[in-house]
């Protein structure tokens, strides 16, 4: 199970989250809302491992798939190298299946830095899904994108979490109301 | 004629064929063979020499010389600078050696290594200090350039670390790495030259330098010379080809 507990977290003076709790079920999307600054990059950021300096208790996944809002690319390495890279030996000729999901199979040559926003957040997207976590953390993974692939994005994270929890950050009122999750507020 | 075609004829043939010209008018003016002797005169005598196997016996051996202490300052150098990089402490550690290096004239290390080693590992040993420090600091800025982001990326989704290293840390070291391969290729080759004139090893350019100074046969100084430049910039051509083709492969790592 993976769960926080009472967790506060500090950057110098400005405390960004103040004994805070939430337990993830073990499917499921959970929304984290809340305006800039109030923490919610952050919590995704304690759940990946990523943030060492907290107050409280915090239980995380085994293996993590995260979606940065950044999205991360390696600049150096094609979109199907990309996806490769987080993929096993033994896997890594399935990375072509993942950019197709994504709609990304006639970019899989192409570096990062020639594709489009929304592209390159797909292809974040695609490395997240074949990475095959057990916790799915998403950082306004749709935010590049249009309508219908935001859609099709969206379906996918559903059907993602139906065998594992999805941690969503969002500020899009839209993807709430389209996707079945509970709702989690920051301040 | 395409622009290119002009520009390359104009850096590689006409222009350098311009600066023999002013040597040539500047050897007449001063009509002295011992102070400046003209560019066919050494031409002829750089043919003399290349038709010897000594010119090549001791074109080898000082070959095998500034490569040996280039290839030792590059491998040296770009170790300390992947530890200097990745461990704050040591960089402290190595700061006092690398400052003392970059500060000392060459000339003082050229005696100081006469009293320690043998003739043969002066140009070796002075090559070598002169590509060490030079490696170490492109190195250590190159692992310093990898992306603090990208890192974070590949500690979550558990990237191995040798295919960390060939994703992330490769292509942002290669280009530092080049960049400090071509300029101390240059460097060693003068550090390793002049550590010859000075230590005076056999079968050495340098030793063949000093002779021709010692008996005024400035003709065969030039020759020596010539040599000398030649070989400096096929070696860089051949490094430059080779860097390239590793920048390429490492770029697709």
């Amino acid at each position: 199970m993976i769960a926080l507990s009472h967790v506060s977290k500090h950057f110098g003076e400005k405390e960004v989250l103040r004994d805070f709790s939430l337990t993830l079920g073990e499917r499921g999307i959970t929304a984290v809302v809340g305006k800039n600054g109030s923490g919610k990059t952050t919590l995704l950021r304690i759940l990946a491992g990523l943030e060492k300096k907290y107050s409280g208790e915090v239980v995380t996944g085994n293996r993590i798939a995260y979606v940065f809002q950044d999205y991360r690319l390696v600049p150096t390495l094609t979109a199907l190298e990309n996806v490769a890279l987080v993929l096993g030996k033994d896997r890594r000729g399935e990375a072509v299946g993942y950019l197709r999901a994504v709609g990304l199979e006639a970019e899989a040559g192409s570096l990062p830095g020639s594709l489009s926003g929304g592209m390159q957040q797909r292809l974040a997207l695609a490395r997240a899904f074949a990475f095959d976590g057990d916790l799915l953390l998403l950082d306004e993974p749709f935010a590049a994108l249009d309508d219908e692939w935001k859609r099709k994005m969206m379906d996918a994270v559903q059907d993602a979490a139906q065998t594992r929890p999805v941690v969503l950050v969002t500020h899009d009122a839209q993807e709430l109301a389209y996707l079945n999750c509970s709702v989690v507020r920051l301040d | 004629m395409k622009t290119s075609t002009v520009k390359k004829l104009l850096r590689f043939v006409l222009f350098p064929l311009l600066w023999i010209g002013v040597w040539w008018i500047v050897a007449l003016c001063v009509d002295r063979e011992v102070l400046v002797p003209t560019p066919a005169r050494v031409a002829v005598r750089l043919w003399e020499l290349a038709r010897t196997a000594g010119f090549w016996e001791t074109v080898a051996f000082s070959i095998l010389r500034v490569t040996a202490g280039f290839l030792a300052g590059v491998l040296l150098g770009t170790l300390t600078g992947i530890l200097t990089a990745k461990l704050p402490v040591s960089e402290g550690l190595f700061f006092p050696l690398l400052t003392v290096i970059r500060a000392t004239p060459v000339a003082s290390f050229i005696i100081l290594a006469l009293v320690w080693m043998g003739r043969d590992a002066i140009p070796v040993f002075i090559s070598f200090l002169m590509v060490f420090p030079i490696m170490q600091s492109h190195v250590h800025t190159g692992v310093r350039a990898v992306s603090p982001e990208l890192l974070e990326m590949a500690r979550v989704y558990r990237v191995p670390p040798m295919r960390t290293v060939k994703a992330l840390y490769v292509p942002a070291v290669l280009p530092s790495f080049s960049a400090g391969c071509r300029t101390c290729l240059g460097l060693a080759w003068k550090a390793g030259v002049a550590a010859e004139v000075i230590s005076r090893p056999a079968r050495s350019i340098g030793n063949e330098l000093q002779d021709a100074k010692i008996y005024l046969e400035t003709v065969d100084v030039f020759a020596w010379t010539v040599t000398v430049i030649v070989l400096s910039l096929l070696i860089e051509k051949l490094l430059s080809s080779l860097l390239l083709r590793l920048t390429k492969g490492g770029e697709r790592a």
